[in-house]
C-alpha cells in the first residue's frame, strides 16, 4: 500500500493564531506601559488580555479540533512516551498540540489569567492607580494583590522564556519549524488537518469575551 | 518523670519566646512598626475616599473623616522617622536613607502633602464632585512625589 501523501494541511485556525500573536504583543505592551507609568494604556492593555483569555478559554471548548483542550490533554503515559521521543532529531508526526506542548499552553494561559486577575484587584501606595475591582477588597488585600501581580509576572516571564527555548529546540534540534504554522496556519503532514466548527460560533464567542471585558472595565457595575 | 521533662521543655520554650519578643522592641523597631501602621492607616483611609469617589453617586459625607485622618497622620510624619530608624538599623524598612540625608526636602514634600490633604477635607465638605475627584488626584500626586524620592521598592 502506498504511503499517504504529504499535504500542507490547515492545523491552526485563525482565532488561535490571532490570540497567540495578539497575546504576545499585548503582554509586551502591558509590561512596557507599566514600566513607563502609562497606566491608562496599561489598564486597557490588561482588559484586552482579559478579553483574549476569556475568548481562548471558551474557544478551547467550542472551537476547531486543534484549539480544544480535550484534544490536547493526554494521559501521563502518553506524555511520558512523548518526552522520550524528544531526543529524536526528526519532526513530530502529529497535528495540533503535542502532549507536552498542551501542558505548556495550559500553564501559560493560567499564568496570564493570574496576571490579569491580580491586576484587577491591585491597589497602589500613592492612591492614584488601582485596579477596576479593587473597591471590592480592603487596602491590605489590594496591596497583597499588587505584590502577587508582581510575582505572577516573574512566573509568566519564566514560562515565556521556556516557551521560546522550546520553540528554538524544535527548530534547531528536531528540525521542526513550529513558527510558520502559527502564522500561516498550515503544516506539512501526512495526516488530516483540523476539523472546523460552524462559523457562527466565532462571532458569538467574540461577543461574550467582549462583554466580559467591557463589564470588568466598568468595575463590574452596570 | 517524663511529665516533668515535657513541662520543663514547654516552659523554657514559652519563656524563651517571651524573652525574644521583649528583646525585639528596640527603639528603631518600635518606630518602624509604628510608622508602617500609620501609613497603612493613610492608605486605608485614602482608599475609602477613592472608592467612594469612584461611585456614580458618591456619598461624600461618608469619607470626610477618612480625609481628616489622612491629614492628621501626615502631620505626624516628622516625628515618625527618628535618627537610626532607617536602612542602617538593619531592620526591614521601605524608608530610603534619603529621608535623613535630604531631610529638608523630605519635610517640604510632607508639608505639601499636608496642604493637599487639608484641601481634600475642604473639597469633601462642598458639593462639587469633580473638584473632589481632582483634589484626590492632587493628593495622590503629592503622595507619589514623596514616595519616589524617599521610599524604596514597588
Amino acid at each position: 500500500m502506498a504511503p499517504p501523501p504529504v499535504t500542507r494541511a490547515v492545523v491552526w485556525d485563525i482565532p488561535v493564531r490571532v490570540v497567540h500573536w495578539a497575546l504576545a504583543a499585548l503582554l509586551g505592551f502591558s509590561w512596557y506601559s507599566a514600566e513607563n507609568e502609562m497606566m491608562e494604556w496599561h489598564r486597557w492593555s490588561g482588559y484586552a488580555v482579559l478579553g483574549l483569555v476569556v475568548f481562548r478559554l471558551l474557544w478551547g471548548f467550542v472551537g476547531s479540533s486543534t484549539a480544544r483542550f480535550a484534544n490536547s490533554l493526554r494521559s501521563p503515559a502518553e506524555i511520558w512516551r512523548y518526552g522520550a521521543s524528544l531526543g529524536r532529531r526528526t519532526p513530530g508526526a502529529g497535528v495540533g498540540h503535542n502532549p507536552i506542548g498542551a501542558l505548556s499552553v495550559i500553564a501559560l494561559l493560567l499564568s496570564v489569567a493570574a496576571q490579569v486577575t491580580t491586576g484587577l484587584f491591585a491597589v497602589d501606595v500613592d492612591g492614584l492607580e488601582s485596579g477596576p475591582l479593587s473597591d471590592r477588597v480592603s487596602f491590605e488585600q489590594g496591596r497583597w494583590f499588587a505584590d502577587m501581580h508582581d510575582l505572577s509576572f516573574s512566573i509568566l516571564l519564566v514560562l515565556v522564556v521556556l516557551h521560546l527555548v522550546a520553540i528554538l529546540f524544535y527548530l534547531l534540534y528536531k528540525r521542526d519549524n513550529l513558527i510558520a504554522p502559527m502564522i500561516t496556519g498550515r503544516r506539512r503532514t501526512t495526516g488530516p488537518g483540523l476539523t472546523r466548527v460552524p462559523l457562527w460560533r466565532l462571532p458569538v464567542t467574540i461577543l461574550i469575551a467582549g462583554a466580559a471585558m467591557w463589564f470588568v472595565s466598568r468595575g463590574m457595575q452596570l | 518523670m517524663r511529665t516533668i521533662i515535657i513541662l520543663a521543655g514547654g516552659a523554657s520554650l514559652v519563656l524563651g519566646a517571651a524573652a525574644a519578643v521583649g528583646q525585639g522592641q528596640s527603639p528603631a523597631a518600635t518606630a518602624i512598626k509604628a510608622r508602617q501602621e500609620q501609613f497603612r492607616e493613610i492608605g486605608t483611609a485614602f482608599k475609602a475616599v477613592n472608592d467612594e469617589l469612584r461611585k456614580s453617586a458618591p456619598g461624600k459625607f461618608a469619607v470626610g473623616s477618612s480625609a481628616r485622618q489622612i491629614a492628621g497622620n501626615l502631620r505626624q510624619v516628622k516625628t515618625m522617622f527618628p535618627t537610626g530608624s532607617g536602612p542602617s538599623s538593619g531592620i526591614k524598612t521601605k524608608a530610603s536613607a534619603t529621608v535623613w540625608t535630604k531631610q529638608a526636602e523630605f519635610l517640604r514634600l510632607n508639608a505639601a502633602a499636608i496642604a493637599e490633604a487639608d484641601k481634600l477635607v475642604l473639597a469633601l465638605r462642598g458639593a462639587d464632585t469633580a473638584a473632589m475627584k481632582a483634589q484626590a488626584q492632587s493628593l495622590g500626586r503629592s503622595c507619589k512625589a514623596c514616595h519616589t524620592s524617599f521610599r524604596v521598592g514597588d
